[in-house]
């Protein structure tokens, strides 16, 4: 058989799958000064690294919504302006993403948040059906400084039943002077975790590493995360 | 002619696992051919022990099966049961004497057997195995689940994993075969009806069908650039055309 017989052979075009992660970011009057700034390189770590990644890249898609008041952001162009809650337009591959530059006003309606980035994970997994993209688990990583001036509760018990669907992947990351009793009340699934000082490069690392890790997986396959350097799993409640 | 090659991925180099693929041939004195593969789970720490296990268990069982029935009248389906329960066994023995736990040797298994008037063969995990009958025909005989989430997976070891197995049997002669794990599964077959890509297998049979056809060259090919830039996972193939 000469040489190049197997140059013949062709490969099938699929989309690459999806994995899906929503970033639900507390930009509440609190946020003010360095930790808004902190915040904001984080986020452009968070770019560099995921497109660093090339099969992750093309794999992670990316959503921002802000709290207060509660924003979906435009995250295609590093001016990260409102736009209307649509799970077509909130989402963009890891290769088009571009870190929104983001100040802080308002206070922290963290219920209204976390119910509007399950709605948009919820019509992102149609998205995919309606045109037979595969998908991994959805994440959503919610960052605040604060307490939740809203109807959180209810929030928590829809974010439950996702999680016991397993429809998500959800991470709470307390900051300063975070409630993290609170925290400690979203997820059925994982305690919340408290940042070290201002290490939002770290997590954002973390958090690029571990969907790069996610995004090449299985399923039924525990993934090995890498161990956060940058805060400690909160055991106090 | 068969060949066959498991190569390690380049995610695996990167992140110094080793490769988590095995495979395993046998030919029977009655010119039948039998063949497993075995994919290690990721997550646990001696997956490429355990797939090594489990492909060896598997041929042993089949033999074991073959050596007083012929392919043809067996009933493969309780069978099959039979076989996955053995490699099962075979690695919660293994485990049992090291002192570990058999999760540590997680992996996948597909396993069967081809003779001249047929095939049969099984699987619990997410490989493949596109056949082509006399006509020339291609299909998927046993395709990766179709899950919600992609690649979902269930291994041999876990919970009540063989009530997943899938099992086909064919009782017409079969003239080409690919086995494959599941890093070569997105570039062979065509989602979401996971029907094999003909430009993928028509060039990779007529090359097995050639008496000058190696090993080395279904690994170079597994390794090579444009295969890795679109899988960076372990890839096992194997191929058998007549």
């Amino acid at each position: 058989m000469p040489d190049n017989a197997l140059l013949k052979v062709e490969f099938a075009d699929n989309p690459e799958p999806r994995c899906p992660v929503v970033l639900l970011l507390d930009t509440s009057g609190s946020m003010a000064g360095e930790k808004i700034g902190e915040l904001n390189e984080g986020l452009a770590v968070f770019e560099q690294e995921l497109k660093a990644d090339p099969l992750a890249a093309l794999r992670v898609e990316v959503a921002i919504v802000t709290f207060g008041p509660v924003r979906v952001r435009e995250v295609k162009s590093g001016v990260g302006d409102a736009i209307r809650s649509d799970a077509g337009e909130a989402f963009v591959a890891a290769t088009d993403f571009m870190a929104p530059n983001l100040s802080s006003e308002g206070n922290t309606p963290m219920g209204e948040a976390i119910r509007t980035g399950l709605k948009l994970l919820r019509e992102r997994k149609q998205i995919y059906k309606q045109n037979a993209i595969q998908y991994y688990r959805p994440w959503m990583f919610l960052i605040t400084d604060g307490e939740p001036n809203d109807d959180w509760k209810n929030a928590a018990r829809e974010l439950r039943a996702e999680e016991d669907g397993k429809g998500v992947l959800f991470f709470a990351i307390g900051v300063d002077k975070a409630d993290m009793d609170v925290l400690g009340q979203l997820s059925g699934k994982r305690g919340p975790m408290k940042l070290r000082g201002m290490a939002f490069r770290e997590m954002f690392q973390w958090l690029s590493h571990s969907l790069a890790q996610v995004s090449r997986s299985r399923v039924n396959d525990a993934v090995n995360l890498p161990p956060p350097g940058w805060g400690q799993i909160d055991t106090s409640n | 002619m068969i060949l066959s090659a498991s190569v390690i991925g380049t995610s695996h180099i990167r992140a110094g696992l080793p490769c988590q693929d095995a495979h395993a041939l046998a030919a029977l004195p009655n010119g039948a051919q039998l063949f497993a593969l075995a994919d290690g789970a990721g997550s646990a720490p001696r997956s490429d022990e355990g797939a090594k296990l489990i492909t060896g268990a598997a041929i042993e069982a089949l033999k074991a099966v073959l050596a007083w029935q012929s392919a043809a009248q067996t009933d493969w389906p309780s069978t099959f049961k039979t076989i996955f329960e053995a490699a099962l066994g075979g690695v919660r023995q293994y485990a049992g004497d090291m002192q570990a736990d058999a999760n540590a040797f997680a992996g996948t298994l597909l396993c069967g057997v081809w003779w001249d008037g047929g095939l049969a063969a099984a699987q619990v995990g997410d490989g493949a195995l596109v056949i082509r009958a006399a006509d020339g025909g291609l299909a998927t005989a046993l395709a990766p689940a179709n899950g919600e989430y992609a690649n979902e997976t269930v291994f041999l070891t876990t919970r009540n994993a063989l009530e997943t197995m899938q099992v086909f049997t064919a009782s017409k002669p079969i003239t080409g075969l690919c086995a494959m794990s599941d890093g070569l599964t997105r570039l062979a077959l065509q989602w979401p009806a996971r029907a094999p890509h003909a430009n993928f297998f028509e060039p990779l049979l007529a090359f097995a069908a050639s008496a000058e056809s190696r090993n080395a060259e279904i690994e170079a090919f597994l390794s090579s650039p444009r295969v890795c830039a679109r899988s960076d996972d372990d890839k096992t193939m194997i191929l058998f055309a007549k």
